[in-house]
């Protein structure tokens, strides 16, 4: 009977859950990266007010969905990341994200997007030689 | 004239050194913000080498603020309003007015490591008198520089800012603050959290060095952070009177746009 319930219900379920989020590592923490969603990581994103600048700035772009998170951010300070949540089959323009963290004063070095959500695309970005 | 030279050797040791919004923000081109700081200090005592003197108490509201038009540059700055009451012997006097202010152009060099975000900078400041009379606390037509160096990571904050002033009215005033602190909780699901810091700030001039040092709170929330202080003295000598054993206590709340 319970092994019934697990084949029909638990691991599809499960399944289902594998394929629309992925997660990759990002300075030593497990991420997912959700449909509809951009995670950005930023070196130098290490204080409080880094964060609301970044906040404030973000939450503007076009398509943005500001019903998640904070106005459609959210930051980690303590591992470096920005995650920008889209409106569903609306993608933002990650380059103006990225033109816009970097005049903030940090500076980008990956971007994961999972626009199908079956497969993480990333975009790498070489970090300033005197900056490690 | 006995009050006038007390104050003038007591007024300059204390000048409170930081830079709108808490010394952090708006890093963000385009950002503005102010905060308003009230500042209490003073002593049932003063000092004039071994001598007792009299009382001086002082306090000041600051309005102050800024604007960043890009990391690197902004400008700053600072009016107070000063409440002071004195007493020498019998004689008890007290002024309220507003007092010199203050203009500063704050320039930085960020570098951003991993994990680590590290600045330096260089401040130019004027301090310009708006009312002609010259009391213990205002009236002093002034020139500055500052040099800091300030480090923060997700754990652990620092910075050191060395300055000196130049007054037309009284001795000129080299200074040190000292700012270590931990970052003990942040939630970043609603920007909030707390620094605790360790304040180290030495005044010395022509007459005098004093030497004071205490605990900083510094709360925020979203767009908004305070700073609570209460620094006592550890070293307080010099020809000229000042404090005895005098409490200086910083309460400020500031927003960033």
């Amino acid at each position: 009977m319970n092994s019934n319930i697990i084949h029909r219900f638990i691991l599809p379920i499960a399944l289902l859950g594998l394929i629309s989020a992925q997660t990759v590592a990002l300075n030593d923490k497990t991420i997912t990266i959700l449909k509809d969603e951009v995670v950005l990581e930023v070196r130098g994103l290490v204080c409080s007010f880094c964060a609301m600048g970044l906040q404030g700035g973000l939450s503007s772009l076009k398509y943005v969905d500001k019903k998640k998170y904070n106005n459609g951010v959210f930051v980690d300070v303590e591992y470096q990341y920005a995650v920008i949540a889209e409106k569903s089959n609306q993608d933002i323009d990650i380059d103006e994200a990225i033109t816009m963290i970097t005049k903030s004063g940090y500076e980008v070095l990956s971007v994961y997007t999972n626009r199908t959500g079956e497969k993480i695309e990333v975009r790498k970005f070489e970090a300033k030689k005197d900056e490690k | 004239m006995k009050n006038s030279a007390f104050s003038l050797g007591l007024i300059g040791t204390l000048v409170f050194a930081h830079q709108p919004v808490m010394d952090m923000a708006p890093r963000w081109s385009g950002g503005y913000g102010f905060q308003v700081r009230y500042e209490s200090f003073g002593s049932d005592l003063t000092i004039h080498e071994k001598d007792i003197l009299s009382s001086y108490f002082q306090q000041t509201f600051w309005l102050e603020g800024i604007y960043t038009w890009h990391r690197s540059k902004r400008i700053t700055f600072k009016l107070p309003y000063h409440m002071i009451e004195h007493q020498d012997s019998d004689f008890v006097s007290k002024a309220n007015s507003f007092g010199d202010l203050i203009v500063a152009m704050p320039l930085k060099k960020y570098s951003n490591f991993k994990r680590r975000t590290q600045n330096f900078g260089f401040t130019p400041q004027v301090r310009i008198p708006l009312n002609q009379e010259i009391t213990s606390a205002s009236g002093y037509l002034g020139g500055g520089i500052s040099l800091s160096y300030s480090s923060e990571s997700f754990s652990f904050y620092q910075l050191y800012d060395v300055f000196g002033w130049m007054y037309s009215e009284k001795d000129p005033l080299l200074g040190l603050d000292i700012n270590l602190g931990i970052h003990p909780f942040h939630d970043n699901a609603t920007n909030t959290g707390l620094f605790a810091i360790w304040d180290v700030t030495a005044r010395w001039q022509e007459f005098s060095t004093t030497i004071q040092t205490g605990p900083v709170i510094m709360p925020y929330r979203q767009n908004v952070i305070a700073r609570v202080e209460v620094k006592f003295p550890v070293i307080e000598n010099g020809k000229r009177p000042q404090l005895s054993k005098g409490l200086f206590m910083n309460v400020g709340i500031g927003f960033v746009f």
